[in-house]
């Protein structure tokens, strides 16, 4: 016990100490004249531009435009991933006749699609929420199918041992033992939905993050352009981690101690 | 009223991977009386859990019939209750959402199923572990866990397959001792399988010795030791010759085997 707390403090300072390295290196390789600041910036102008952006609100309504179309990209995903999931994993048809989609899904670059998605739903949100989905949707329904499908044989005959009806069998057994791999996928899927939001953001969007750095980018204004860059790496971070919280209480259970 | 009769019992399976059968049980004849604690022995292979599972309802009879009461048995039915090895708890509930599972899933209309699990649970003796998970219990505690959730349901026979195969031999006897106690108090039909001489010498009225190729019944013995039993009962002299004639037999079976696995 004491030695594991020891042991995450160091790992801790450890991965400190390597950030705080880089961001001093960064500012110091600019300082000494090695890289032309043009192309990467300084810690310390990011941190100019970040208070300039942070009191003019451009920032903060960057942010939000992300987190919308994030938030409704999410939020198709775990309906339609988990709901198809569910129903592939219980019933093999299902899932065979899903299974051309799913090869589709994963061999395919989803952003190729992005120019006939324009097509269809034009620049803006829905073209941005559209590729998010895509990106979330695989491992969130990947996830599920494998949780359902490989429910524990032994749960299962002792369940139909004491007359369990197969209703009983998805409610009471399938699904809270797929509760951990489905939370898993999630995670997965959160990441993959941040990062298509931004994407898409980058080629037609009038607001959001990714539209922030695209423009910035035009106008070739590094100091600029790093804030939001900065403001999506956090966000990825705090999202990822959140989900990596969850995660860990619902696995609690599968902790297995030979005693 | 609860006694098990099985008649000419044969169960196929399919080989792995092909079309062809194989009979795991042939030919198998054995009656259990109301009220008699049996056991079925005999070594790996010998088709022993298959019976026992087949008497729960869980394995497809192929040939012959088994019937309960006078009944038929055709699946699985309230009137019997199985412990299973550990791994049959469910990892995410409690002890008493694990105890309280087996009445959810027969609809048990006998009244508060949370009452009904908690004296359970008081019966085996984890009252105070009623909100423990599995995995922070011991082997012993979630076996007692397994024979709380079969006893709950209150079933005229109680099936036991090989519940305590993954202890080590000290909580093994614990065990053993435990679930004569328990089974004293209302002497339920039962029908136990272990590959433990001992435990089935100091569990049982009767002995079904099973030997291989296909399962079958070699000999019944009649344990007539007397109830109520102690554990010093291991070192009687009566118990001593029953665990040498159990011994003999299971070494007869043991050296066939190996004659085999050399001429295979």
């Amino acid at each position: 016990m004491m030695m594991d707390i020891f042991m995450r403090r160091q790992a801790l300072i450890l991965g400190t100490l390597s950030l705080v390295t880089i961001v001093v290196l960064w500012q110091l390789v600019v300082d000494f004249g090695i890289v032309n600041p043009f192309f990467i910036s300084t810690p310390g102008a990011v941190w100019q531009e970040f208070l300039v952006q942070l009191n003019d609100g451009s920032l903060l309504t960057n942010i939000l435009a992300t987190l919308y179309s994030f938030a409704l990209a999410l939020g198709l995903a775990v309906a339609v991933g988990i709901g198809l999931g569910m129903l592939s994993g219980w019933f093999q048809d299902v899932e065979a006749a899903l299974e051309p989609f799913i090869w589709f899904k994963y061999s395919a670059p989803t952003v190729a699609f992005y120019p006939l998605f324009i097509a269809w739903l034009g620049y803006g949100t829905p073209t941005i929420v559209a590729i998010a989905f895509l990106f979330a949707l695989t491992p969130i329904y990947a996830n599920t199918l494998s949780g359902i499908k490989n429910v524990d044989r032994d749960l299962k005959r002792a369940a139909i041992s004491f007359g369990a009806r197969p209703y009983d069998i998805f409610f009471r057994v399938a699904l809270p033992g797929s509760v951990p791999v489905i939370v898993a996928g999630l995670r997965l899927g959160v990441g993959r939905a941040l990062t298509g939001v931004v994407v898409a953001e980058l080629f037609g969007a009038n607001a959001g993050l990714g539209y922030s750095i695209a423009y910035y980018a035009q106008m070739l204004q590094t100091n600029r352009m790093m804030v939001p860059i900065v403001a999506v790496i956090l966000l990825g971070v705090i999202l990822t981690q959140a989900l990596s919280y969850v995660e860990k209480k619902t696995d609690a259970w599968r902790v297995t101690h030979d005693n | 009223m609860a006694e098990i009769e099985i008649r000419n019992l044969g169960i196929d399976y399919r080989k792995p991977n092909s079309d062809e059968l194989f009979a795991a049980v042939d030919n198998v004849n054995l009656s259990v009386g109301e009220g008699e604690f049996v056991s079925i022995v005999g070594s790996s292979g010998c088709g022993k859990s298959t019976l026992l599972l087949s008497v729960a309802g869980l394995v497809k009879i192929t040939r012959g019939s088994i019937t309960i009461g006078g009944k038929t048995v055709t699946g699985p039915g309230p009137d019997r209750a199985v412990v299973f090895q550990d791994a049959s708890l469910l990892p995410w509930r409690t002890v008493l959402g694990n105890v309280r599972f087996g009445l959810e899933m027969q609809r048990w209309t006998g009244g508060d199923l949370t009452k009904q699990a908690m004296s359970m649970i008081k019966l085996v003796g984890l009252a105070r572990f009623a909100d423990y998970y599995p995995h922070q219990l011991s082997g012993g505690m979630r076996q007692r866990v397994n024979i709380a959730r079969a006893l709950a349901v209150d079933p005229e026979v109680l099936l036991m397959d090989e519940p305590f195969g993954a202890l080590d031999a000290q909580t093994r006897e614990i065990m053993g001792g435990e679930l004569l106690r328990i089974w004293e108090s209302d002497k339920k039909t039962a029908l136990f399988v272990t590959h433990d001489i001992d435990e089935a010498i100091f569990l049982s009225d009767k002995i079904v010795v099973m030997g291989r190729n296909p399962g079958h019944v070699k000999e019944v013995i009649t344990v007539d030791l007397p109830r109520p039993r102690t554990p010093e009962i291991l070192d009687s002299e009566r118990f001593t010759e029953f665990r040498r004639r159990l011994r003999a037999h299971l070494a007869a079976d043991m050296a066939g085997m190996h004659f085999m696995e050399e001429a295979a």
